[in-house]
Order: structure tokens, then C-alpha cells, then sequence
């Protein structure tokens, strides 16, 4: 890993404006501002895979679709092999759409219904015209054995409606490998699927990233999940990474109290629930409205519900232990 | 989903469908083989002038002794395909503008759909009127004015759908791979749009026969294709309301133009039922 990261991303934001209902307007005041991705800085090594973890709503999926190119950020950089793709030269972002490869949480919306799995599959090189007619099936047929579909001619005419949500989700990951990317983005993979058929896309994830030398995003709320596939994790909250480090690191040494009360949930959830008061106080957690003070603040339990965060003007993360950073300086 | 299939068995439930379908082929069989029902042909002078109901001229004969009945025949082809094709033209224009703003939204949307507001508050028929006297009667110039004057109301219906298919994952995924956005609309949105752009067409040819029919009536349409609407104007131009003739010179034309357009429009409404989910009632539960 002396080189170069594969992707650097740097100060990210995106802020979302939402309109409010009647009853919340005020004068002169019909949106508020959702700050689904504020400020994210991290990087990515070739070969590694890194977990984002976070709630429900705390930018996930945004930063995922801010890499995919789905949604532009307001600000921010995004350095994939040494070129910014943020910029306005069209041929770099073209190619760097080639390099990445997202699979989403819903199998049943991200695959067209209408389509056979030949050509869902074969769609990637159809669009980016690499590929004869004829070649087709046989192309379609080594990325289905590759994914688990056995046997591949069985599935080839097949609709999506014909499948289950798992099989579904393995012809996602097909039609995003078709085009041999660098980086695989996973946008809870598995979250939709039965508890019975996870294991084994995770396991199919897994393989692919060492068979094929892929690095990888790779998005859940689940810790346990994060700490089987990654070598590193970010915790997210509000929009922020508040936690970012090695995987066993993160796991056995949290450092922040929202990362603690995460590991907490997972290891024990009795004593989680039992003694919740110590871990998280019930606070909104919706990324609206933040001051320049640690984001967590409001469900801190840190310093006996005080939290000294308050004054925290910085943003910037603290390394407590090499490559071991972390937002909030007084809660450990 | 929704197949061709699926939509033609609930279309078959639906009665006033049917009636419509059974009504319009018969039409279009009438139209396609007028040549070897229709008693004489509809441009010579086979009779006296202004004869009345015979055995040889079952309608009678109009004030320069052309056989009615062999008119109206040879006028359903004229009517049907200015209704046909200046529906389709206005379709294709619609489809264009429907989905440009459907799919770009932003600013091109607000622009094209103030200008689908606009053309749908103007009342259209003079609009039609001055056009159509300016360019001169002719048939394609009629299948023109009226294509070109009612695409507002297909654009909307189409722009609506564009939206609902264009927030679905599929077509996002499709964004990521690279897609242009020419390849996303013809893949992906144009496919489940399609069965929304027929009932438009069916729709928009009830409306156009109308109209084609009333241009004609005012005497902007082609005199050397005569349409039912053509036949009515020189009726009228030759006081056949002031005489007798009314009855089998007036009527019969009326009476067709009204079935085929009720005709169409129960095809048409009833597709647009299955097909628009926001139209749909319990068709064929
Ligand atoms: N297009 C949008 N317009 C307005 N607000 C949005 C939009 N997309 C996301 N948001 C808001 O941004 C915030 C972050 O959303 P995001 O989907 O990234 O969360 P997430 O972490 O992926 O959650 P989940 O675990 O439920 O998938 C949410 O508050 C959401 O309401
Ligand atoms: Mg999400």
C-alpha cells in the first residue's frame, strides 16, 4: 500500500432542502436544511474494504450516490487514481463511472422488470459498446456461474419476477461486475433479504472482492455485519464520520460514546437495553440544524449528561491511536 | 407488471371497450373496402342533380348529381385517416415534449409545461381556423393545423408517467452504468409508456375527427378529398337545410361522424382506465 489511494475523498457536503409542513413553517421560512452529507473526508487503499456504519438517515446512501455520481455534492473532492472527477472534464467522469460499481439495498427496484437477466446483466457493456451480439449469452452465462447461478443457461431468459430477492441481488452484483470496476459499492446489500440467503451474499461479496482484486464500500447499520466484511470501519452520524479506524480497533476500542453505545447494542443487547441511560440519550437524529459543536451533543451521555463537546468549535477528527481517528475529544 | 397481454384480457371486460372496438372495425372495414361497396364512384355525375331516395340512389343525389351513399362511403376513408394521422402527429409532438420535461425537469419542465397550460386555456378552434384559412385547404395541411394545435393535453399525460418511471430505481441503475440519456428514455421509459401513448392516440382521433369535421363544415377543408365533414358544407352551401334533403343529405353524415367518435373515445377511455393508474377504477375486477 505505498501507493497512492485508490479514492480520496475530502470535505464532502451535501445539504438536501426540504419543505417543511404547514405547521412547522415560519415567515419567510417554507424549507429546512438536511445536512445528509456534512463534510466527509476519507480514503480508500486499493484492495481494502471499508464499512460506513450509522443509523437510519445519517447520509449513507447519499455518500454512496455522491460516489456513483447520482447526486452532485454542494462542495468537496473526490480523488479516484489521482484525478478529481468533481471537476467538468466529461471523459474522466465517463471513465471513472466504468471504475464503479454500486449495488443497492433494493433488488426488487434497481433491476428492470421488463428485462430478461441476459441482457440486465449484459446492459453495463451494452451502454458502454463493448460488446457483439453474439457474445452475449456466453458473457451472461460466466458472470451468472460467477455469482451463483447455477446452472447460468437455466436463469439466461428468466425475468426478475421469476427470481427471489436473493438470487435478485446476485444479478446485481453481476451486472456490476460486468464491467470489471475497481471499486464495488454496497449499499446494505443484505438488508432487505431473508436473515437465511445473507450469509451467503456476503460470503459471494467477499470472494469476488479477493478474487478480483476490487476495493470496496461497503454500507450497513449492522456492526456485527461491518466487522465480518471490512478491514476498516467509519461510523457516521448526522452526516459526519465521528469515528474512523481499523476494523478490530473501532470494535474492541471504541472511542466515541455514539460508537460505544453501537458496539454495546451488538455484543449486549440486554444489558444495551437494560442500561440504555448510560449509553445514548434519546435525542432527534435527524441531520437538521447543527451548530460548529460535536453533533452528538444533544444525546451525549458523556461527563454525566454534560457534555463539554458544546465548546468543541473543530470539526477536524483526533487521532488517538495511528489511524485511529475520532470526533469528539473529551468523551473517552 | 403490466403486459400487452394483461391490458388486452381487462379491455375485453371493460363493455363500452368492446362496443367502441366492434363499432370502429366495422368502420375501418367500410373504409378499406369502399371501393366495392360503394355503388358508383363518389366523383362522377351518375344522376340528375338534387334526386331524391331511389332504388338507384339509395341517398339521392347532390346538386351536381354525384351519388350520396358512394360519398359517404368513400368519406369514411377520409375522415378516419385525417382523424388517425393528425392524432398521431400530435402525438409524436407530445411524446417529444412529454418526455423532455419529464425526464430533464427544471427549468426546460416549468418552460414546456407553461407552454401545455397555455395551449390548453386558448381555445383551439379559431386558432385552427385562422391557421388552416391561411395555409389553404388541402388534406395534409388540415392533418397539420390539428397536429400541430393539440399536443398539450397527450404531453401532459405522458410527462406524468415519465416522472413515476423516472424515480425508479431501474433507471438509476441504469445512470451509473454509464446510460446516455437518449438510451435511458428509449430503454427504459419509452417501454411502460407506451401502452399510455396508444390510449392517448385512440383518444386524440375522437377529438380530431371532430375537429376535422368542423373545419370541413366551415369550408377549409380539401374539396378533392371529401370527408363527411366536406359533404355536410356544400350540403349546407346548397340550403339543404331549407328543403327536404336535410334528411338524407345532412343526417346520415351527422349521425356517422357522432358513432365513430363516440366509438373511439369508449376505446380510449376505457385503455386510458387500465393503463392510467390514476384513472383506474375496478375495470374488469
Ligand atoms: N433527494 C433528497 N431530497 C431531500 N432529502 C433527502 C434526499 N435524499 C436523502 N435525503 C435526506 O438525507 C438524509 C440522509 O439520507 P440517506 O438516505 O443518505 O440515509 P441513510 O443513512 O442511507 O439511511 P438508511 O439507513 O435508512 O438507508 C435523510 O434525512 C433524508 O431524508
Ligand atoms: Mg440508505
Amino acid at each position: 500500500m505505498a501507493d497512492a489511494p485508490l479514492l480520496t475523498v475530502a470535505k464532502v457536503r451535501k445539504t438536501f432542502r426540504q419543505k417543511l409542513r404547514w405547521s412547522e413553517r415560519k415567515l419567510g421560512d417554507d424549507y429546512k436544511n438536511v445536512f445528509a452529507v456534512d463534510d466527509v473526508s476519507f480514503a480508500l487503499e486499493r484492495g481494502e474494504t471499508l464499512g460506513i456504519i450509522g443509523e437510519s438517515g445519517c447520509g449513507k446512501s447519499t455518500t454512496a450516490r455522491i460516489l456513483v455520481g447520482l447526486v452532485r455534492p454542494d462542495s468537496g473532492s473526490i480523488i479516484f487514481q489521482g484525478k478529481e472527477i468533481l471537476g467538468n472534464r466529461a471523459s474522466d467522469v465517463a471513465a471513472y463511472r466504468k471504475e464503479v460499481q454500486i449495488v443497492f439495498q433494493d433488488p426488487y427496484e434497481y433491476l428492470n422488470p421488463r428485462m430478461r437477466l441476459k441482457d440486465i446483466i449484459c446492459e453495463p457493456l451494452v451502454i458502454n459498446g463493448n460488446i457483439q451480439d453474439n457474445r452475449k449469452t456466453a458473457i451472461a452465462e460466466e458472470l451468472l456461474d460467477h455469482v451463483g447461478l447455477n446452472p447460468p443457461n437455466e436463469y439466461l431468459n428468466r425475468f426478475t419476477h421469476e427470481l427471489s430477492g436473493g438470487q435478485r441481488q446476485r444479478v446485481a452484483i453481476a451486472r456490476a461486475l460486468a464491467l470489471r470496476p475497481k471499486l464495488l459499492i454496497a449499499d446494505e446489500p443484505t438488508s432487505m433479504l431473508d436473515v437465511s440467503v445473507r450469509a451467503g451474499i456476503l460470503n459471494l461479496l467477499r470472494s469476488l472482492i479477493l478474487e478480483h482484486r476490487m476495493s470496496m464500500i461497503f454500507i450497513t447499520h449492522d456492526i456485527a455485519t461491518a466487522g465480518y466484511m471490512c478491514d476498516r470501519i467509519a461510523v457516521m452520524y448526522k452526516g459526519r464520520i465521528i469515528e474512523i479506524g481499523k476494523r478490530d480497533e473501532v470494535i474492541n476500542t471504541p472511542q466515541h460514546p455514539y460508537t460505544k453505545a453501537l458496539v454495546q447494542v451488538c455484543d449486549n443487547l440486554q444489558g444495551f437495553i437494560s442500561e440504555r441511560e448510560h449509553y445514548i440519550l434519546d435525542g432527534e437524529v435527524d441531520s437538521f440544524e447543527q451548530g460548529g459543536h460535536c453533533c452528538f451533543a444533544p444525546g451525549c451521555v458523556c461527563r454525566d449528561g454534560e457534555c463539554h463537546c458544546q465548546d468543541q468549535g473543530s470539526q477536524e477528527l483526533i487521532e488517538v491511536s495511528p489511524e485511529h481517528f475520532v470526533a469528539c475529544a473529551h468523551c473517552h | 407488471m403490466k403486459t400487452t397481454n394483461n391490458v388486452f384480457r381487462l379491455f375485453l371486460k371493460g363493455k363500452a371497450g368492446v362496443v367502441g372496438l366492434v363499432i370502429l372495425s366495422a368502420f375501418i372495414l367500410v373504409a378499406v373496402f369502399a371501393p366495392l361497396i360503394s355503388p358508383y364512384p363518389p366523383y362522377e355525375r351518375v344522376g340528375t342533380p338534387f334526386e331524391q331516395p331511389s332504388i338507384k340512389h339509395l341517398l339521392g343525389t347532390n346538386d351536381i348529381g354525384q351519388d350520396i351513399l358512394s360519398e359517404i362511403i368513400y368519406g369514411t376513408r377520409i375522415s378516419l385517416l385525417i382523424g388517425i394521422l393528425s392524432a398521431g402527429v400530435s402525438l409524436v409532438i407530445g411524446t417529444i415534449v412529454g418526455m423532455t420535461a419529464g425526464y430533464l425537469g427544471g427549468k426546460v419542465d416549468a418552460v414546456l409545461m407553461r407552454a401545455v397550460d397555455l395551449n390548453l386555456v386558448i381555445p383551439m378552434l379559431p386558432l385552427m381556423i385562422l391557421l388552416a384559412a391561411f395555409l389553404g385547404p388541402s388534406f395534409w395541411n388540415i392533418v397539420l393545423v390539428i397536429g400541430i394545435l393539440s399536443w398539450a393535453s397527450p404531453a401532459r399525460v405522458i410527462r406524468s408517467q415519465v416522472l413515476t418511471i423516472k424515480n425508479k430505481g431501474y433507471v438509476e441503475a441504469v445512470e451509473v452504468l454509464g446510460a446516455k440519456p437518449f438510451y435511458t428514455i428509449v430503454k427504459h421509459i419509452l417501454p411502460p409508456t407506451m401502452s399510455i401513448i396508444i390510449s392517448q392516440l385512440i383518444l386524440m382521433s375522437s377529438r380530431a375527427i371532430l375537429t376535422e369535421a368542423s373545419l370541413s363544415f366551415l369550408g377549409l377543408g380539401d374539396p378533392t378529398q371529401k370527408s363527411w365533414g366536406i359533404i355536410l358544407y356544400y350540403a349546407q352551401a346548397r340550403s339543404a337545410f331549407l328543403t327536404d334533403a336535410w334528411l338524407w343529405w345532412i343526417l346520415p353524415p351527422g349521425i356517422l361522424i357522432t358513432i365513430l367518435v363516440i366509438s373511439f373515445a369508449y376505446i380510449g377511455n376505457t385503455l386510458e382506465e387500465i393503463v392510467n393508474p390514476r384513472l383506474r377504477r375496478n375495470v374488469g375486477k
